[in-house]
């Protein structure tokens, strides 16, 4: 099993580029913060779905190549790994050009100071109201 | 009374022209019927007419109004619902050429609710594919086509509940349930000139809804004034066990209007004067905006400019639409002869680039959602509602790409008010350029639908441009 911890010296990219020797823990991967370690090995490939498309998926995670990508870049290579199969050329331009912008976009939202002890809300956490002041 | 003034009628009105015995529910729905055949198709609006069902549902209103039975205010009034409400043995096909002949065997929560109120079903209203849960680029993403405004048909209708917009503006139906994830009642409510009302998060059911964001998708009603709005969401609010984010306090009684003589009003300004085509209000709505003011002061409020707090709100909500979207659609996403089918490129991107983003940023999302709701909650202690233009500009048209329309600043508003599942109520407020029309907003504190209704009654009884009706035939 495949623990992360933070602190890290490897790199996020390098995380994901690790993990996509087995594409179950692509996304895991790419979820990780900006610093984080493997402690233990990375597992085996699991069997993949026989079908051109998977056989494409495989093809695709081991040429994938962390050098010189932008996360974002990196993110839009993921894509058909985690739809499980080949995209046509135009869904993968969209697919790329949403995900071009989204590290940065999302960053206001990242650099947000969020106190430890604020948890999620989920859909069952009702939003709240409080008495008006007078 | 014409049959012209029927049709435009309030459901309010007519519940009592049907009361006094000035027509009757097959009447209407006859006439309603009628128009969404007629009209419909030119604007892009129905997706499928229960025309059998209708008749029967008027018939047995009719009946059971003879013999003392009216079960609600809505009565014998017929309505639509978008077409991403389940209604059993017909088509719901979401809008999306990959869901063509999809039916259910049951009815939506708000469906069920709406047949037990006695309100007549007369069908399916269109609406952009999947709600626009991966985003799109034209208004024309829709199995159904483009839906247009009735106030000028090169213009869009707005969305994602575009049908219930048009549908309602052109009197094709009584009223119409819309849904709103981000902006899809008060975009098409804006841009067709009708009252569109965003329930707070929980207030309805979404059971045999459509899913795109299991923690952001409202059902509201889409209607001829703000009172209909009430009455609508007092039949369709409630706890629905099918939907667990419904609870106790679910459910919301109409009555009669509070006085708003002393309510505090934290005005919203947006930016008449940005330099991006799309990122300011134009000047007509600036314009149209300072007289609503000036209107709510008259009737005794009180306004102050307000500032939304400073959290990544609207980035916070779009993180969670896309990663839920995605997930709602994961098994389309996968079947690609199918997910090629829809109809608008940025459609299948968006949802296909939701599968990628990091579990973390979805979670900072949430928690950012969290720190929002508690900072909005305290926020609005200061003020009854917040009050701002429906939208920054006119609908814009067909032929016009939406990227750079919604990239204009509402100053997060409708990101804030969505991601925190607070209520709000767009109203007519006038109309600018090409005459096409503009909407007011209010936006209250959780589950206070009560104040937005009361400033929506109390504006409309001052003003009457929810009573203006669109050119040519969608107008006579």
């Amino acid at each position: 099993m495949t623990k992360l911890i933070p602190n890290s010296p490897l790199t996020r990219r390098e995380l994901a580029r690790q993990a996509l020797a087995g594409t179950a823990g692509v996304l895991l991967a790419s979820a990780l913060p900006a610093r984080a370690q493997v402690v233990d090995p990375a597992p085996a490939a699991p069997p993949l779905p026989t079908s051109r498309s998977a056989q494409k998926a495989t093809s695709m995670s081991n040429s994938l190549s962390s050098e010189g990508k932008t996360e974002g870049e990196l993110l839009t290579q993921l894509v058909p790994v985690a739809a499980g199969y080949a995209l046509s050329e135009t869904q993968a331009k969209e697919a790329a050009d949403q995900l071009k912008d989204y590290p940065g976009g999302f960053a206001k939202a990242r650099a947000y100071a969020l106190p430890d002890d604020i948890g999620p809300a989920f859909a069952a956490d009702a939003p709240v109201r409080k008495e008006r002041t007078k | 009374m014409s049959d012209t003034d029927l049709v435009f009628s309030t459901a309010a009105e007519m519940e009592t022209a049907m009361h006094k015995k000035l027509v009757s529910s097959v009447d209407l729905t006859t006439l309603y019927l009628d128009r969404m055949e007629k009209l419909g198709p030119a604007l892009g609006a129905v997706a499928h007419v229960t025309r059998p069902l209708a008749l029967t549902q008027a018939a047995q209103a009719d009946r059971e109004r003879k013999a003392g039975i009216v079960r609600s205010p809505l009565h014998g009034v017929p309505f639509g619902v978008k077409d991403l409400l389940a209604t059993a043995g017909d088509p719901t096909e979401w809008g999306s050429p990959a869901h063509k002949g999809q039916v259910f065997d049951y009815d939506a929560f708000v469906v069920t609710r709406l047949r037990e109120s006695g309100a007549v079903l007369l069908g399916k209203l269109a609406m952009i594919e999947l709600a626009g849960g991966g985003g799109y680029r034209y208004g024309t993403a829709s199995s159904t086509g483009p839906c247009r405004t009735p106030w000028n048909t090169d213009h869009w209708a707005g969305g994602s509940s575009s049908g219930p917009g048009a549908a309602t503006a052109a009197a094709l139906v009584g009223f119409s349930i819309g849904s709103e994830t981000w902006g899809s009642i008060v975009c098409p409510s804006s841009f067709c000139g009708v009252s569109g009302l965003r329930p707070t998060f929980g207030r309805v059911s979404r059971h045999g809804a459509m899913a795109l964001s299991y923690t952001m998708d409202k059902i509201g009603p889409m209607a001829r004034s703000a009172e209909d709005c009430g009455l609508i969401l007092d039949a369709i609010s409630g706890e629905d066990r099918a939907d667990t984010t419904t609870s106790g306090r679910s459910r919301f009684k109409h009555g009669k209007p509070r006085s708003i003589k002393g309510m505090r009003l934290g005005v919203i300004r947006p930016d008449y004067h940005a330099d991006d085509k799309h990122g300011h209000a134009q000047p007509e709505t600036e314009t149209a905006f300072e007289g609503a003011l000036g209107v709510l002061t008259g009737l005794g409020a009180v306004l102050s400019d307000a500032s939304l707090p400073e959290i990544p709100m609207s980035e916070a909500a779009g993180m969670i639409i896309s990663v839920e979207g995605s997930g709602a659609f994961e098994t389309l996403i996968r079947d690609q002869p199918r997910f090629a089918k829809l109809a608008d490129d940025e459609q299948q991107g968006g949802l296909l680039a939701g599968l990628v983003i990091p579990g973390v940023d979805y979670i900072r999302a949430l928690r950012i959602r969290t720190a929002a709701q508690r900072a909005m909650a305290d926020f609005m202690t200061h003020y009854d509602a917040l009050v701002a233009p429906g939208m920054l500009q006119v609908s814009l048209p067909l032929s016009e790409s939406l990227d750079s329309y919604f990239a204009g600043s509402d100053k997060g508003l409708s990101g804030m008010g969505n991601l925190c599942g607070l209520p709000a109520l767009c109203v007519p407020m006038g109309f600018g350029p090409g005459h096409l029309p503009l909407g007011l907003q209010f936006v209250g504190a959780a589950y206070d639908e009560e104040t937005l209704l009361s400033l929506g009654t109390a504006y409309q009884h001052l003003t009457d441009w929810h009573r203006q009706r669109p050119p040519g035939e969608f107008g006579a």
